[in-house]
């Protein structure tokens, strides 16, 4: 059997898409964003489809959430040391604060909040989102500027101020304060040293936002694909982990980040 | 079926997790999908109605305007539900499948029986089980959704006129090697998108389907465009088949609906299709190559596929098949995508003749591809006059999509 494609044809096609390759990608200016590279990584072979990492700073160990509803604690390199014994559903984001790990389960919209030393389940909060199943709450973060927490949906992108009983606050529409959030996917947000960041999986971006009105003060973007949690260990290291290859990645070389 | 039984033994034993689906409503294109939970189980639900207008530059003589005007392409409602012991469910119709199917007494489309998606999954183990009716795990083309591109179609090579892209039966999915290797295995009716108009046929087989992926950086969606743009090159290969032997019993025959267009989706005899397929994705351009095969064996030495050929010619075997390439650009600062595909098929290598087709596709997004003007235009290169005769020689669609 034969197939022949013209050669014209094939010529048309080469031009049309290297051509348009060549136009600026993606939605806003990548002019002066800085693309990181991870300096190492680890696969965390004993943890199904991670999202979110928290650090804690007491034991220097990992709190990991996986998409399968456990919540883990783990070495730096990504060893389960221990894992929660009530499981959710769809885990997404994890937080640490005063003794307590609380975690967002995204498709039944609920906060989990577990005891931090035996990780045992002290409360359950119900949360609204009405939104796509798989588009609600992905990253959650304690707002020290303005004593809250704040929950990322993924899609549209929106950040949501709750008091710690969760009741809600105010709801942010993040394309409203920024164009630049439009269309893209959420994924986590992370309060580091009186800074507030915000982690978009579909841009491989990081947003470095104000505090009080969540402008974006500066940009970041990463060398890989669907990022889903963002931390920062004790000396300053970006800790990223990732469900595609289900690794934890750690970027070495950005110590500056806080001070942009 | 001991062989699926096999895989899925083996698989438990070396895999990670699955995850991996193909529902257009679990993705990232809805706009305004609902979500209701009761704490331990939540239930969304989502739709997509779409409709365009169509023109055909018709050949010299052709009268008939019928294709010059309007056209409704999507009218979909989707229930996508997920329990807290890790079961998923899906109920996706088309309510203008089923109406037109009720309207025509099942002769618009029999193929297009309503149903889209009908099927229950169970994500506990390691290897993902899934039962019901849904896309199946082969043509790379046939498993991405066509709305989420600016075309308003699939191509003619893996659209289903050659072979089924849903059916009713049992999917195990796993991933290894921390989800660079995607793998899938399944046992259906051989009925295709006909099964609800006949059920199981007479031979009492299934048909199996095997799939097996490559991915550079790990999990990957199936998706036509980069509306991520991806920081880091994304590569997907694979290699995917499928085998039935429906050779009939005597007096028996498979239902006349069955077979389609060219005769190619259910023959009474052996049918083994194969092929592969490359993704490449990168900073918004992306590009998709796909190859299926088919050699069809046929009980009946007189079957019309041997087009009256002598057995010393045909050696009892029609090849058919082709090839399909697309190449894309995601213009995110212009909200705009760029498209051009380019096929080319032998439905039936017996018969002389071939189709070469080039598609290109424009679309504009107000919101991705939730809310989005889509233009194509089709051009038919070369007509297969014999199995396929055309009325003319462009066909322009110009609609709108919403996807809730």
């Amino acid at each position: 059997m034969q197939f022949g494609m013209r050669p014209k044809y094939i010529l048309f096609l080469l031009i049309a898409t290297l051509g348009s390759g060549a136009a600026e990608s993606f939605g806003f200016s990548n002019k002066g964003v800085e693309l990181l590279r991870a300096t190492e990584s680890h696969i965390l072979k004993t943890i199904p489809e991670p999202s979110d990492v928290v650090f804690d700073r007491e034991t220097g160990h990992l709190f990991i959430v996986s998409d399968r509803g456990i919540l883990f604690e783990c070495d730096m390199a990504g060893k389960v040391i221990r894992k929660a014994p009530i499981e959710g559903m769809d885990f997404e984001g994890v937080e640490i604060k005063g003794g307590f790990v609380y975690v967002t389960d995204e498709k039944p919209r609920i906060v989990f909040k577990f005891r931090k030393s035996d990780l045992a389940l002290v409360s359950r909060y119900k949360v609204k989102w009405e939104g796509g199943l798989n588009r609600a709450y992905e990253g959650i973060t304690y707002n020290y500027a303005k004593n809250c927490f704040i929950m990322v949906a993924e899609r549209p992108a929106t950040l949501v101020e709750f008091d710690t009983l969760f009741h809600e606050l105010h709801r942010y529409p993040l394309a409203a304060i920024d164009k630049r959030f439009a269309d893209l996917s959420m994924a986590g947000a992370r309060w580091h040293e009186g800074k507030l960041f915000l982690l978009s999986s579909s841009a491989s971006a990081l947003f470095n936002c104000s505090p009080t009105d969540y402008s974006i003060t500066s940009i970041k973007r990463f060398q890989m694909a669907d990022p889903e949690g963002v931390d920062f260990d004790g000396v300053g290291n970006m800790i990223i982990t990732s469900d595609n290859c289900r690794k934890i990645y750690y970027f070495k070389n950005i110590s500056n980040i806080n001070h942009q | 079926m001991r062989k699926v039984l096999a895989f899925a033994v083996a698989a438990v034993l070396i895999s990670n997790t699955s995850k991996a689906q193909f529902s257009e409503f679990a993705g990232d294109t809805a706009a305004s999908q609902f979500t209701f939970s009761n704490g331990g189980n939540t239930l969304q639900i989502g739709g997509r109605v779409s409709g365009y207008y169509e023109y055909r530059v018709l050949k010299a003589g052709q009268t008939n305007l019928s294709h010059n005007g309007w056209a409704m392409k999507d009218g979909d409602v989707d229930l996508l539900g997920k329990t807290a012991n890790h079961f998923t469910y899906e109920f996706h119709v088309s309510l203008l499948d089923v109406i037109s199917a009720a309207a025509t007494q099942n002769t618009a489309d029999p193929a297009a029986p309503g149903f889209k998606a009908a099927y229950l999954r169970y994500d506990g183990y390691k290897v993902g089980i899934k039962f019901g009716f849904d896309k199946l795990p082969f043509a790379l083309g046939s498993i991405e959704p066509e709305h989420m591109t600016p075309m308003w179609s699939h191509a003619n090579l893996n659209g289903g006129d050659l072979f089924s892209r849903r059916d009713f039966g049992l999917t195990l999915n796993t991933s290894l090697m921390h989800n660079h290797i995607n793998l899938y295995a399944g046992a259906y009716s051989g009925m295709g998108e006909n099964f609800f108009e006949y059920g199981n046929d007479a031979s009492g087989t299934f048909e199996y389907i095997g799939r097996a992926e490559y991915c550079l950086n790990g999990k990957m969606k199936y998706r036509v465009i980069d509306e991520e743009h991806t920081t880091t090159p994304q590569l997907r290969v694979a290699l995917d088949a499928r085998y039935a032997d429906k050779t009939q019993p005597a007096g028996k025959t498979i239902g006349i609906d069955a077979p389609g267009k060219y005769g190619l989706r259910v023959i009474n005899g052996k049918r083994l299709c194969y092929g592969g397929d490359v993704t490449f994705m990168y900073k918004g351009f992306s590009t998709n190559f796909e190859v299926d095969l088919m050699q069809l064996k046929p009980a009946d030495t007189s079957d019309p596929l041997f087009n009256g050929t002598s057995s010393t010619v045909n050696k009892g075997v029609i090849n058919a098949g082709g090839f399909v390439w697309d190449a894309n650009y995601d213009f995110a600062k212009i909200r705009s995508v760029f498209t051009a595909k380019y096929e080319d098929v032998n439905v039936n290598d017996l018969v002389p003749g071939s189709m070469h087709w080039l598609s290109l596709g424009y679309a504009y997004k107000l919101n991705g591809f939730a809310s989005v003007f889509k233009l194509e235009y089709a051009i038919p290169l070369q007509e297969d006059s014999n199995s396929d005769a055309l009325k003319y020689t462009g066909q322009l669609r110009l609609g709108y999509q919403i996807v809730f």
